[in-house]
């Protein structure tokens, strides 16, 4: 599974130097910071917002970085803090949606013949080119942004892109054991869901 | 859940994480550079007129604190000059009788 920390283990060496400037001051600095690391903030948030909200979010998320510089402790490599706080905007992003209650549109009879394709595919290559349709996304989409979003961020860092319990604890802030119990809750729900709205296999 | 059910669910989970995987391939790069510096930088100079604030605060508290200090101690020597104790008043006096006999000699 794909891994956003796993390009930088461990902070720059100048990294560190930037960030020693930057505190001192040096404010300006702080540009070739995002340009280092907006890629990286960017395919974090990209996979849990929607496109037109990427930009903001990822702008939030430096912005944040900066406000908390001076608690980065090195600890750990300043692309996995990145990751955490683009984490966190992201649920924080949709729990204000959840606040102003956006309408979610259903599943149409392509999502429904989607689910049932995957469903009796046999073959890899029929697999991988379902998973490539439109489809694939807006079933994706659609079983999101029916969960809470506490579910929908612990089921897209364990279940989706397949973290630790320990990793997704770590980028959340939450404890282990509320990751674990959330991410089995998240996963029956998603299945609760699926189970309700598909007609064939499930 | 019968096996063939888990077989299902479990296909159907595999394909959306490879639809979530697959996300990264469908959009094109940003730049949030300019955007991002302009708070940061309202917000620098937000943070060094407050800070600047502060040490205004701070040396006006601690002048004040050590003028109050020089006043206390001025004070106290001057009334422990001026008010000598009820014994050495005592002691003064007692030298200006024996200074002056009552019955001259």
């Amino acid at each position: 599974m794909a891994d956003e920390t796993q390009g930088n283990r461990t902070t720059h060496r100048d990294d560190r130097e930037l960030l020693r400037l930057i505190l001192q001051g040096q404010t300006d600095l702080y540009a070739d910071l995002i340009v280092r690391y907006q890629s990286h903030v960017a395919r974090v948030v990209r996979r849990r917002v929607p496109p037109d909200d990427v930009e903001e979010v990822v702008h939030d998320v430096f912005v944040r970085a900066y406000m908390g510089l001076s608690q980065y402790s090195g600890s750990v490599s300043f692309d996995h803090w990145l990751s955490g706080i683009a984490v966190r905007a992201c649920y924080d992003f949709w729990r204000a949606q959840k606040r102003e209650a956006v309408p979610v549109s259903s599943l149409t009879d392509d999502h429904q013949r989607w689910i049932d394709g995957v469903m009796s595919v046999e073959s890899e290559a029929a697999f991988h080119d379902l998973v490539r349709r439109r489809e694939a996304t807006e079933v994706l989409q659609w079983a999101l942004n029916r969960l809470s979003p506490e579910n929908r961020a612990v089921l897209t860092l364990v279940h989706l892109e397949g973290r630790s319990a320990r990793e997704a604890a770590s980028l959340l802030g939450w404890s282990l054991v509320n990751v674990k119990v959330r991410a089995h809750r998240a996963r029956r729900a998603l299945r609760s869901l699926l189970t309700t709205h598909s007609r064939g296999h499930l | 859940m019968s096996a063939g059910r888990e077989d299902s669910f479990c296909k159907l989970e595999r394909a959306l994480a490879e639809a979530h995987r697959l996300t990264d391939e469908r959009t094109t790069q940003l730049d949030v550079v300019d955007r991002t510096m302009r708070i940061i930088r309202r917000t620098a100079v937000e943070t060094d007129g407050r800070a600047t604030a502060n040490m205004l605060d701070e040396l006006v508290w601690r002048t004040a604190t050590i003028a109050a200090a020089v006043v206390l101690v001025a004070t106290m020597l001057v009334v422990g000059v001026l008010h000598r104790s009820p014994l050495e008043r005592a002691g003064l006096l007692a030298e200006e009788f024996d200074s002056a006999p009552l019955f001259g000699e």
